[in-house]
């Protein structure tokens, strides 16, 4: 089939990504090129020109051809498709792009299916909609047999064409028959079922980054009609019962449905049925009514699994459970009246008594859907068929597709109607409205005639919904649209009364409308009668009956007069009114309030929610979000069954049942599902959940003085002639800045500032959408600077958004505020490279709320949760450029620590922050953060202020640029996250430890992506290399095997460690002991590092890191003692990580026995004075204890965690003191070991430590501390 | 979101309330806010009609209009324009002319009491509407949190072997 190898080699052979489009430039499907059925036949009569899009050469080429034909060719294991391009070349279409899939959709299913055919000729429906299924499984709508239709000729001319095709059975029946009923309103069920979970903001609770099918979230509740069993559009009761059920009788044609009115429908918040309303459900073993009521006596009781929704007697239930065991249904009777959940039968095979299995075919239940009784696929009776088999007189009594994963029957119980192709739909009984369903049933039987009688006995009960039947439900429908039509053509006179005879039928107050018609002009009122009548000829009685009505009382007289109609001539009115004028009261009479209340009405009814949503466009971005669907599709009903269901299922699990007795009570699926409603739930409620700190969806500004400090810096990077374009400017201040200081240093740019807001400054501002600019209307990329704050959106989706049409226009240079999460532009294609970024300077109070005041009148600043660092990022061929200029002013690290220091050091002091920070950052790195604070004077102060700004930060705070100041800003993170974190801990069991550590872990999983840039920017290139390999570790780390994930980057390392302690290790013989030992080491020894180098490699703190970090380290060979000399500087010193690396290890050596068990001697005795000692100890060992747990996961002991939270608990307070500890310092230990320690100096987190891990440490004390 | 928020600070002044005269009640007042130039003024008003509700589609409680003179009571009169006022006898042949306007100035007066009141109904009718939907959905996260926070789920999920995020 290479039917054009030896074309030229310029041509390409095959396309990905690929889209068509005609020459509109609208999608279009290839089916509608000619096909091509064999070689050379050329029929290419097709006038449109289509063009094909897409991307060859493994995506590195782009493609754009003229197509004129297509073929296929099912002679390969997959159905390969072809298209014609205008230079006769056959190119192979692979991939299309995502968008484009639904339009070719079901062309290629079609393709597929011929495929599947000619491959297996004998294949029946069922087959190839399962094979179907399969290959389509990626996309949100299951293929069935509408598909096929759409493609009718052709399938016709393939059969035709093809021996092997025209032999296929499924093929001949299909062509010779169109698609039923059922099989059609297939794909309106699950467009229905599938839409409402689309989930359109990036939530994935579950955390199914790898695999992502699972990460499709399936509905797992039936969506089909409890009346008819069908699908279509629905309405979802809210309460327990889980059903829904066609609502308007519009929705589908044979289903009797709840027979509301479209506008009843979109005004109902929620809609509970009658069952659920009144707590009266039946059994549906026995069809009876009972009370569901569990406060007031119930009767009847709901099956515990979360997706049933089936209520049963007790009696009934357990007869049906226990068949056989009389004693035992007896037994379960009572359990289940007194309380005790179940599980009805519905969910085993009748046969064969397993349960069911979703995702296996064979296993997946047939159940019925009128009575508690299902089969598995396997075990399905031949009687109950998919289709009719008229020779042996089965009819077709199971239908696929329609409820998720399972089948629809009718079991052989219920004799099926020929009709409607379903039993007898007298299966639901409404409690209270009895009657009504009754009246239902007779009114069908009964003649047209008969019926419009009842429309007039039952005027006035028009009102009352529940009483609706549908018979006398659609002439009202009918009258009320003719009555608006005439609205438009009539006058606005004769409409209001038309209105009002609508009215009439409404309120049927008869009375007062008669009143009205009469008003003196028989005219009009024969004109109105008439048309009501001729509107709507299925209810000729009322009109009569008012018509007669009004001859009988035509003696009343007009009471009022009219004149609500500005244009009633006055000297008429008077005349009229004359004698009434006097009783003309101030207050209204009925007659006009109703007039009013139509006017009103009418007004009301000439919005629509779709004009609204047509006239208000939302700028891309904030489209309409799955709210919707977290009104209509969560309802209470199946939170609250599925809460039950969740409950039951572990409790079952604890008693010691079977995972599978689990989850016959509550399915996997529904338990991600919760985790998925949560999700959507959070993101719906956030605004009030978070209140303040809600910043995300909100517009925030950047504070005057934060862009100061940004232009102070940009402006460097700018030159002559640039274009500087801010796309979300907010109140605009930033041009205006950025204009002024170039201005100063003698720039001449210009500038473009973009919102859809209306800007405070209109200095170069454009309201608009910034989606919607073109590159062609700005300057080439090299002469544009862009960025600056967009918003955010959920987890960074629309600072994205506002990032990649950034790209479009290849700026030279972007400068961003953006959350961490987003995606990193070196991640881009093209990439860009990270001149610097700066994740403290938009700490704390950065931005602030436009236009809002509080109590005091004051504009509101805005706490950031987590920072979103300010970065910069170059283009490629500009980044080298870009580096210079920044090392040249320091960006990189020292200018912006001194700027902290300024700006930071008046909030020294506040360390509690309102706004608690989420910090997952490892203690270690708190720890250890600390250290430097003491090494000198300055570098304390910093420490504390760094801590009082971090606290407001989140993960980016990984950065090692090299400074101590940054490192630092750990400190205070840290150990909040932490306490938080343990208190989590507490409320679990003990057993957990190793999920725990995974949370930890996982929690610190995303942030060595932020940390890694700068690191590698600050450091020396081997590191870089090292801190690359840690990063992949952690982007795939799932908890419980962090240990392996380490493994990569460190075993080899960690042997040497090991050995390198080994030989000191002599006297503690007990592994824990060792263990522990061996972490204090760790600990120590990093701090050793920290201190001497002030220091960078922050992220190398971070927890997860640690054992990798230290064993580079340890990995280093160079002896060197020198770390003093280290003392504060780091950036200029590229070999330092060596050094140190020696100086972990010389601690090693030294000190062998400090790990744990000296605290307390240290503390009463030989320190007393320097109980920073402790401290000190406290903190490795604490960090000990993770590095420990990944490094030898199983010897964890509950000791360690024990003391990990405890330390974890009092690291804040410890922080905090780190102004103390400073006159600590001057203990004059020997100058390297007593730095590291002084820096624990905080004499009160000794004794906390104690006691909150007295197994851990209080029983070891051992000899001092050997220095 | 806060657009109008953001208007009333680029407000360069609150000129003054114009009372409401349909009533005495607690209802919505005007007020005259007067920009710097044409084009903020007319900036505010489109921000304005173009977001017409806030957070959950609640309807933002300003809206804006360009200021009119008939708007103010203290404007000038028209010039030429004179109102005078005299006793009508009951057989003068303006008598029921005036009376009659008398009586459809009250009616007005009742239909937009009434009218007014509805409004008012209605208000509070989509305020509720919306709060409920607010509660609904608490109630229901609150549930689901509850399920969260005692660990069940997470306890579940761990038997089912689904990988769940800690939040």
């Amino acid at each position: 089939m290479a039917s054009s190898d030896d074309e030229a080699d310029g041509l390409p052979q095959w396309v990905s990504n690929y889209y068509f489009e005609d020459d509109k430039d609208e999608p279009i499907s290839f089916a509608v090129l000619p096909i091509q059925w064999k070689e050379g036949e050329s029929q290419y009569g097709n006038k449109e020109l289509i063009f094909l899009h897409g991307t060859t050469d493994n995506g590195l080429q782009k493609i754009y051809k003229h197509v004129i034909a297509w073929r296929f060719d099912l002679s390969d294991v997959n159905p390969q498709i072809y298209v014609l391009s205008k230079e006769n070349n056959w190119i192979k279409l692979q991939k299309p792009r995502k968008s484009f899939e639904d339009i070719i959709r079901t062309i290629l299913i079609t393709v597929h299916c011929l495929h599947f055919l000619k491959k297996n000729p004998e294949a029946s429906g069922k087959s190839l909609w399962d094979h179907l299924s399969k290959v389509f499984s990626l996309y949100e709508v299951r293929p069935s047999q509408i598909d096929l239709a759409d493609h009718l000729p052709l399938l016709r001319e393939a059969v035709t064409r093809d021996d092997t095709l025209a032999k296929s059975k499924f093929l001949c029946t299909f062509l010779n028959e169109s698609p039923g009923k059922t099989k059609l309103c297939d794909e309106n069920v699950q467009m229905t079922a599938m839409s409402g979970f689309i989930v359109d903001d990036v939530d994935d609770e579950l955390l199914d980054e790898e695999d992502d099918e699972s990460n499709e979230v399936e509905d797992v509740f039936d969506s089909v009609c409890a009346f008819c069993d069908n699908g279509g559009n629905i309405l979802c009761c809210d309460g327990r019962c889980m059903r829904s059920f066609h609502a308007t009788e519009e929705d589908a044609d044979t289903c009797e449905s709840l027979g509301l009115l479209q506008e009843e429908v979109d005004g109902l918040p929620t809609f509970v049925c009658k069952n659920c309303e009144y707590k009266q459900h039946q059994c549906f073993a026995c069809g009876k009514l009972g009370s569901s009521d569990k406060f007031s006596g119930a009767e009847v009781f709901p099956c515990v699994n979360a997706t049933c929704g089936y209520f049963y007697h007790p009696c009934c239930v357990a007869k049906l459970l226990h068949e056989e065991n009389k004693a035992a249904a007896e037994e379960l009777e009572k359990t289940i009246a007194a309380g005790g959940s179940f599980t009805c039968p519905i969910h085993k095979c009748c046969v064969c008594k397993q349960g069911e299995n979703k995702k296996d075919l064979q296993l997946q239940l047939a159940v019925c859907r009128r009575c508690p009784n299902s089969y598995h696929r396997k075990c399905l009776p031949r009687e109950i068929a998919f289709e009719d088999i008229d020779d042996e007189d089965i009819i077709q009594r199971a239908w696929e597709g329609l409820l998720p994963n399972r089948i629809l029957i009718y079991c052989l119980k219920h004799e099926i109607d020929g009709e409607l192709g379903t039993p007898v739909r007298d299966h639901i009984k409404f409690p209270g409205i009895v009657t009504a369903v009754e009246k239902k049933k007779e009114t069908m039987e009964e003649t047209k005639k008969k019926a419009s009688d009842f429309v007039g006995n039952k005027v006035r009960d028009f009102s009352k919904k529940k009483n609706l039947a549908i018979e006398n439900l659609s002439p009202r429908r009918n009258a009320l649209k003719t009555a608006k039509q005439n609205l438009k053509l009539s006058s606005s006179k004769n409409s209001k009364k038309i209105v009002s005879v609508s009215d009439i039928s409404r309120k049927g107050n008869v009375n007062a409308s008669s009143r009205k018609l009469l008003r003196g002009n028989a005219r009009s009122v024969s004109i109105e009668v008439d048309r009501s009548s001729t509107a709507d000829e299925n209810k000729p009685s009322l009109g009569n009956r008012l018509y007669d009505f009004m001859k009988g009382s035509g003696q009343v007289k007009p009471i009022k007069q009219d004149t609500h109609d500005a244009k009633v001539s006055k000297s008429e009115a008077v005349k009229l009114s004359t004698k009434k004028l006097s009783s003309a009261a101030p207050s209204l009479d009925a007659d006009r309030e109703r007039s009013l209340l139509a006017l009103m009405r009418d007004a009301a009814s000439s919005i629509t929610l779709e004009e609204i949503k047509e006239k208000h466009k939302v700028p891309c971005g904030y489209a309409y979000s799955s709210k919707y669907n977290v009104d209509k599709n969560i309802t209470l009903g199946k939170l609250e069954g599925s809460m039950e269901a969740i409950r039951a299922a572990l409790g079952k699990l604890e008693e010691g049942f079977s995972l599978e007795d689990a989850e016959a009570v509550c399915e996997p699926a529904v338990l991600k599902q919760i985790f998925n409603w949560k999700q959507k739930l959070r993101l719906y409620l956030a605004p009030f959940l978070y209140g303040n700190r809600y910043t995300s969806y909100g517009r925030h500004f950047t504070k005057m003085e934060k862009l100061q400090e940004i232009v102070d810096k940009l402006h460097l990077y700018v030159q002559n002639g640039d274009m500087i374009v801010d796309f979300c400017c907010g109140a605009n201040d930033f041009s205006v800045l950025m204009k002024k200081k170039l201005e100063e240093t003698g720039k001449k740019c210009s500038f473009r500032n973009y919102d859809i807001f209306q800007a405070k400054i209109d200095f170069n501002f454009e309201k608009r959408d910034w989606m919607t600019v073109q590159p062609k209307e700005l300057p080439t990329g090299s002469r544009l600077i862009m960025g600056l704050n967009p918003p955010f959106g959920v987890r960074a989706s629309l600072a994205n958004k506002f990032i990649d049409k950034a790209l479009e226009f290849n700026p030279k240079l972007l400068i961003l505020i953006v959350p961490p999460e987003t995606e990193r532009l070196d991640k881009k294609k093209p990439p860009y490279d990270l001149v610097w970024d700066d994740e403290q300077s938009l700490s704390g109070k950065s931005f602030y709320l436009p236009g809002s005041v509080d109590d005091n009148e004051k504009q509101m600043d805005q706490w950031n949760v987590r920072t979103p660092p300010l970065s910069l990022w170059s283009r490629h061929d500009w980044s080298a450029k870009h580096k210079i200029i920044a090392e040249k002013h320091g960006h990189l690290s020292k200018q912006q620590e001194e700027l902290d220091i300024e700006k930071n050091h008046p909030e020294n002091r506040i360390h509690d922050h309102p706004v608690d920070s989420h910090d997952h950052c490892g203690v270690n790195s708190a720890m250890i953060d600390d250290l430097p604070a003491q090494t000198d004077g300055p570098e304390k102060i910093r420490g504390g202020t760094v801590v009082s700004k971090c606290d407001k930060e989140s993960s980016p705070r990984s950065k090692g640029d090299g400074e101590s100041l940054q490192n630092e800003g750990y400190v205070k993170n840290l150990p909040k996250g932490y306490s938080k974190r343990k208190r989590k801990h507490d409320n679990e069991e003990l057993g957990k430890q190793n999920g725990e550590i995974s949370s930890d872990n996982k929690m610190d999983g995303g942030r060595p992506r932020h940390a890694s840039p700068n690191i590698v920017d600050s450091r020396s290139s081997l590191e870089n290399s090292q801190t690359k390999s840690r990063e992949i570790p952690s982007h795939t780390e799932i908890g419980e095997n962090g240990h392996q994930h380490f493994e990569p980057s460190t075993s080899g390392s960690r042997l040497q460690f090991a050995a390198a302690y080994g030989g000191n290790q002599a006297g503690i013989s007990d592994d824990m002991g060792r263990m522990y030992y061996k972490s204090g080491n760790v600990s120590y020894s990093s701090g050793t590092h920290w201190q001497s180098m002030d220091v960078s490699p922050g992220s190398d703190y971070r927890g997860r890191n640690w054992e990798e970090q230290l064993a580079g380290r340890l990995r280093g060979s160079s002896d060197s003692l020198s770390h003093r000399s280290y003392g504060t500087r780091v950036e200029e010193m590229p070999t330092r990580d060596s050094d140190i690396r020696s100086q972990v290890r010389l601690y090693g050596q030294q000190d062998p026995d400090l790990p744990r068990h000296n605290y307390l001697a240290g503390h009463d005795h030989r320190y007393s004075q320097i109980e920073s000692m402790p401290s000190t100890y406290g903190h490795p060992s604490m960090a000990a204890d993770f590095s420990s747990y990944r490094m030898n996961a199983s010897a964890v002991d509950l000791s360690y965690r024990m003391n990990t939270s405890a330390m974890q608990r009092y690291a804040p307070r410890l922080d905090e003191l780190n102004q103390f500890a400073r006159p600590m310092n001057t203990f004059g230990f020997e100058p390297s070991i007593m730095n590291v320690n002084g820096f624990y100096n905080y004499p009160e987190s000794q004794p906390p430590r104690y006691q909150n891990s007295p197994m851990g440490f209080v029983p070891n004390p051992r000899h001092p501390y050997p220095h | 979101m806060g657009s109008s928020a953001a208007q009333a600070d680029y407000a360069a002044f609150l000129e003054k309330f114009i009372p409401n005269y349909m009533g005495p009640r607690n209802i919505a007042e005007c007020a005259l806010v007067e920009m710097e130039d044409v084009r903020q003024a007319k900036a505010v008003l489109s921000e304005i009609s173009q977001f017409p509700f806030m957070m959950s589609g609640m309807p933002r409680p300003v809206r804006a209009r360009p200021a009119q003179v008939e708007m103010f009571d203290e404007r000038p009169i028209k010039p030429g324009r004179r109102i005078q006022c005299r006793w009508l006898e009951e057989n003068d042949p303006d008598f029921e002319i005036a009376r009659e306007m008398k009586r459809l100035t009250n009616k007005h007066a009742a239909e937009a009491a009434f009218l007014q009141k509805k409004q008012l109904q209605e208000e509070e009718k989509l305020a509720k509407q919306q709060l409920d939907t607010l509660k609904g959905n608490y109630k229901k996260y609150e549930m689901v949190d509850s399920i969260m926070a005692d660990g069940t789920a997470r306890r579940l999920a761990r038997h089912y072997n689904l990988r769940v995020a800690e939040d």
